[in-house]
């Protein structure tokens, strides 16, 4: 059981988690720029971190979506009770860190050669396990009360709040608490230890496990004899009249062996169930921070004066997008003002195969791309999007291709410019799925236009085959002649007569 | 009761193959200790069929079944063995001797039933079927079967320590573990392992200890003791290495068949030849390789002895350590990787391979000699020698006088065998050559066949388009119209 803010089924999320796909997406990530404003919003170097790899992780249904954009909503309602969370599960970050730490200090000088010294050790290890189970227990009453006090409408964050609730009644949890409260003394021999000792067939002690450990009562005595004789100690009387053979004390080799092995059993056992508690919150702290840059993102766009929506979600078959008013991020990032961003209405369905945007040189093509880009997968975040209104369906994969510069090619490589190109083209259609949007900026201009256009033209006439939408800006001209009249729509940025930065239809 | 060999009809062959050879031909890395231990001591000649028949009955999954059972309790039978020779008091010894009774009776209730019609398993199973119809037998199970539940009582103690002080009880309760788990499945956790490493042998004092704790159990397993001590005999350890053998071969003719290579029972030759079609190094299972470049390997009256020569990593050594795996196998009994054989049963194996810095205070060459010294000693014609790289550590013109020199004399002698040599100064000897061949079809790994030819190599170029599949063409086969093409 894990829980996260982040994904409504977490564990089917990080199954489905394609690798090929993954290192596309860091492509898709860089050539979009979205690296850049997000660098303007995130507070931190973590949280830029954190917040570009869930971008890099689109989700996959409209379901998953709702549940994020629930969540941020909340937040945006409350954001003190999202100062609050981050509070507690920066602290809550820190335990298992705490506890592997002191842990290890107890081995600072290697693992001891005697082995009262191991036991020692094993105790001492137990304790700081004991104290990490009690602290990350109490962790459930400490969430479920902060929740509590604000009004949350998400299934996150309500189903978050009713767990901790129910966790911190839990009679297991109450247990596990009790058995850590047994270990809290100062070393081992403030307790009467009782030990289940299994031989095998051969009388070979194979294990022992600890039935109780009782903690001795202290003797007063006076300050004089205490000094003179050492901390004495008073046995409990064993509970029962069960027989037992007094060994006395010439076994404490074998005693310490024993009682180490029944102890280190016990720390096993304890680390492990703790540990996998402990799993249940464990990242939430770094997934609360890509709401806060959600809700920085938010403040930011409110305070350039731009508008933002959350998109309505659609699932990949309606294989469409559609978008009023939709500008570039990146645009503000560059200190542009708003009045001057000019803002365009798009609109692809499923009966277009693919855009072919032509224009002038600085006429905005390769920003709107971008805009394409980014409001896709910010959509598929779960966050608001840069346009007044959008309807999005779902991508399985945003995939770029953008003419790269001379240097990046001869790099390590004997590939010359455009067989670089070809290459990530051909890797680009080995890692093709189904409902992909791919974002081509200037592909196939490295060689003689009308060879890459031909070029360009056999693999775009493929790809709808496979659902494949494409977006691609060039300068090779004969690529409209090629398409002209069918399901590919041809579009142009400015141009004379048209206002500048506005997508329109080209004439003739 | 006589326990009857599975290995030999009447006698061993009272040859004996040197440790060394197991080393070289990579087997240590494939078997056991023990099945290395039965491979040293080959069937005799007309042992060896007999051998064959139980092996073939092996690949019954049923007669498998039954002799895997029967390794399990030889396993058992050793293991109880040992801590009978170490125990340290008496009540100790009834105790352990009562359990290693008990895994005597299981061996020959199971030896019964043992599966199996050749003449092997049918004597085995035949002998202990009469044993355990003896009262005897009948005796010692029963009591073992009431000894049981007092042996398992035995084995769980409690100890109390408090502080220095240590006192053994009979007590038992939840442990805090069970109920750790108990709240971990509660949470729907997973569970939580544990190594133990735990292995202290009981102080002889918490032994006696618990006898007090529980006369009656201690009382039990002294009679029994005393009644029946000669029950057990040492002999019977003899299964463990013996069926260890017959099961080890066969789960490595398992890995062949299931990696789809042949299995075959080499047919045993009344002409001194060794002809091997299809033959594969099978030591590189280790090396978790499966796909086994087969050769052929023919040693005849006439062309006894090879030198086998080629660039350094091109498979010589492979080869060789297959004809030599392959004899090694044929001459105990056991069925072979290749298509087909026909193996004269030699008198020995001798193998010659380059030695880590291992020496004391003799030098490499030395070292050479002398372990060449040793095979010139034992050989005597109706062997296989292989030479590996011998005479690698001198000067050339000294390593090829010495290396003519040795193989011509294992050649005149009638000796089977191979050398491996690089001396290319030796290229007029009337030895036969091989040579290796590489191939370079198989483009995941080097891939290598032996012959008396040597190879060309090839070399090959596309344009960017079809390199990449670009082409409409490609693109058209590889995304059909009117077709979704799945990922």
């Amino acid at each position: 059981m894990k829980f996260s803010l982040l994904y409504r089924n977490y564990v089917d999320e990080i199954k489905d988690r394609d690798d090929p796909l993954e290192e596309e997406m860091s492509n898709t990530v860089y050539d979009l720029s979205i690296d850049r404003a997000a660098r303007a919003i995130c507070r931190d170097k973590e949280s830029f971190n954190y917040f570009m790899e869930v971008i890099k992780a689109p989700l996959m249904n409209t379901e998953d979506i709702k549940y994020r954009q629930d969540i941020l909503m909340d937040f945006v309602a409350s954001p003190k009770l999202l100062d609050e969370l981050r509070m507690i599960f920066k602290s809550y970050d820190s335990l298992q860190s705490d506890w592997h730490e002191m842990c290890s200090s107890i081995y600072t000088y290697g693992v001891p050669s005697t082995v009262k010294g191991l036991l020692d050790c094993t105790y001492e290890s137990l304790k700081a396990t004991s104290n990490f189970a009690r602290s990350t227990v109490s962790y459930f009453r400490s969430i479920s009360d902060a929740v509590d006090k604000y009004e949350v409408k998400s299934d996150g964050l309500i189903g978050i709040k009713e767990y901790c609730s129910a966790m911190s009644v839990n009679e297991s949890l109450d247990e596990i608490t009790r058995i850590g409260s047994y270990f809290l003394r100062e070393g081992v021999a403030a307790y009467e230890f009782r030990v289940l000792v299994e031989t095998d067939d051969t009388l070979t002690i194979r294990g022992s496990s600890l039935l109780s450990a009782v903690e001795l009562e202290a003797r007063s005595i006076g300050r004089s004899l205490k000094k003179l004789m050492g901390n004495i100690t008073k046995t409990n009387p064993p509970p029962d009249d069960t027989p037992e053979i007094d060994m006395g004390e010439f076994h404490l080799e074998e005693s310490y062996t024993i009682l180490n092995d029944a102890l280190y059993e016990v720390y096993t056992v304890l680390s492990g169930i703790t540990g996998n508690i402990y799993e249940f919150f464990r990242g939430l702290s770094g997934e609360l921070s890509f709401f806060d840059t959600g809700l920085q993102y938010c403040r930011y766009l409110a305070q350039a004066g731009m508008p933002m929506c959350l998109p309505k979600m659609m699932p990949q078959e309606e294989d469409c997008f559609r978008a009023n008013g939709i500008y570039d991020i990146q645009l503000i990032a560059e200190g542009i003002a708003a009045e001057n961003i000019v803002r365009n209405d798009i609109r692809i369905d499923k009966d277009t195969d693919g855009v072919l945007i032509r224009g002038a040189n600085t006429s905005g093509k390769t920003s709107l791309l971008r805009a394409f880009g980014t409001a896709q997968l910010f959509a598929q975040a779960g966050l608001p999007v840069c346009a007044t209104g959008a309807v999005i369906s779902i991508r399985n994969a945003v995939m770029t291709l953008f003419a790269s510069s001379e240097e990046e090619f001869n790099a390590g490589d004997a590939a010359g410019r455009f067989e670089g190109e070809v290459q990530q083209m051909a890797r680009i259609l080995d890692r093709l799925v189904p409902y992909t949007l791919l974002l081509l900026n200037e592909s196939f201009q490295t060689t003689a236009y009308r060879e890459g256009a031909v070029g360009m033209q056999h693999i775009l006439e493929v790809l709808p085959r496979v659902k494949c939408k494409y977006i691609f800006v060039t300068w090779l001209m004969q690529m409209f002649d090629m398409t002209g009249g069918g399901s590919v729509r041809q579009m142009q940025m400015g141009g004379e007569g048209f206002p500048a930065y506005k997508i329109h239809e080209p004439e003739g | 009761m006589r326990y009857p060999s599975l290995l030999n009809r009447e006698r061993a062959s009272g040859k004996l193959l040197g440790e060394e050879i197991f080393e070289d031909l990579k087997l240590t890395l494939l078997l056991g200790p023990e099945t290395i231990d039965a491979m040293r001591e080959p069937a005799a000649s007309e042992d060896i069929p007999v051998r064959q028949s139980l092996f073939r009955e092996l690949f019954n999954p049923q007669v498998r079944e039954s002799y895997i059972r029967l390794a399990a309790d030889a396993g058992e039978i050793g293991r109880l063995a040992s801590a009978l020779a170490d125990v340290r008091c008496d009540n100790e010894r009834n105790c352990v001797y009562a359990s290693l009774a008990s895994a005597v009776v299981r061996f020959c209730e199971d030896a019964e039933k043992a599966g199996g019609e050749s003449f092997f398993a049918e004597r085995f199973r035949e002998s202990f079927k009469r044993e355990t119809k003896t009262e005897e037998f009948k005796a010692v199970s029963e009591a073992c079967l009431n000894l049981a539940p007092m042996l398992r009582e035995v084995r769980v103690n409690c100890f109390r320590i408090s502080g220095e002080t240590l006192r053994i009880r009979t007590e038992s309760d939840v442990t805090v573990v069970s109920r750790l788990k108990k709240c971990a499945a509660d949470l729907g956790l997973p569970e939580s392992r544990v190594v133990r490493e735990l292995e202290t042998h009981m102080n002889p004092r918490f032994v006696n200890a618990v006898a007090m704790l529980r006369p009656e159990c201690f009382i039990a397993f002294r009679e029994f003791y005393e009644k029946y001590s000669g029950f057990y005999s040492e002999e019977i350890l003899k299964y463990r290495s013996e069926l260890n053998f017959y099961l080890e071969i066969s789960a490595v003719m398992d890995t062949l068949r299931k990696n789809g290579m042949p299995v075959c029972m080499p047919a045993v030759s009344s002409e001194r030849h060794i002809s091997i079609q299809g033959l594969r190094d099978i030591s590189l299972l280790c090396k978790d390789e499966t796909n086994i470049v087969p050769n052929d390997a023919e040693f005849t009256e006439e062309e006894p002895f090879f030198f086998l020569t080629g660039a350094n990593g091109g498979g010589k050594t492979t080869y060789l350590r297959g004809v030599g795996i392959a004899t090694v196998f044929f001459l105990c009994g056991c069925p072979i990787c290749a298509d087909s054989a026909e193996i004269f049963p030699l008198d020995g194996v001798f193998t010659h391979f380059p030695r880590d810095e291992r020496f004391d205070s003799e030098g490499r060459f030395a070292d050479e000699q002398r372990r060449v010294g040793e095979i010139m000693k034992q050989h005597a014609g109706n062997s296989l020698v292989l030479l590996n790289e011998t005479y690698s550590t001198t000067s050339e013109e000294i390593a090829v006088e010495l290396t003519a020199k040795l193989a011509e004399t294992f050649f005149d002698s009638g000796s089977f065998g191979i050398y491996i040599t690089h001396q290319h100064g030796i290229g007029q000897s009337r030895i036969p050559f091989l040579a290796v061949l590489v191939d370079v079809g198989d483009k995941n790994r080097r891939t290598y066949r032996i012959a008396r030819q040597r190879a060309a190599s090839r070399s090959f170029a596309e344009d960017i388009l079809k390199k990449y599949g670009l082409t409409r063409e490609a693109l058209n086969a590889r995304f059909p119209a009117g077709k979704e093409a799945a990922r």
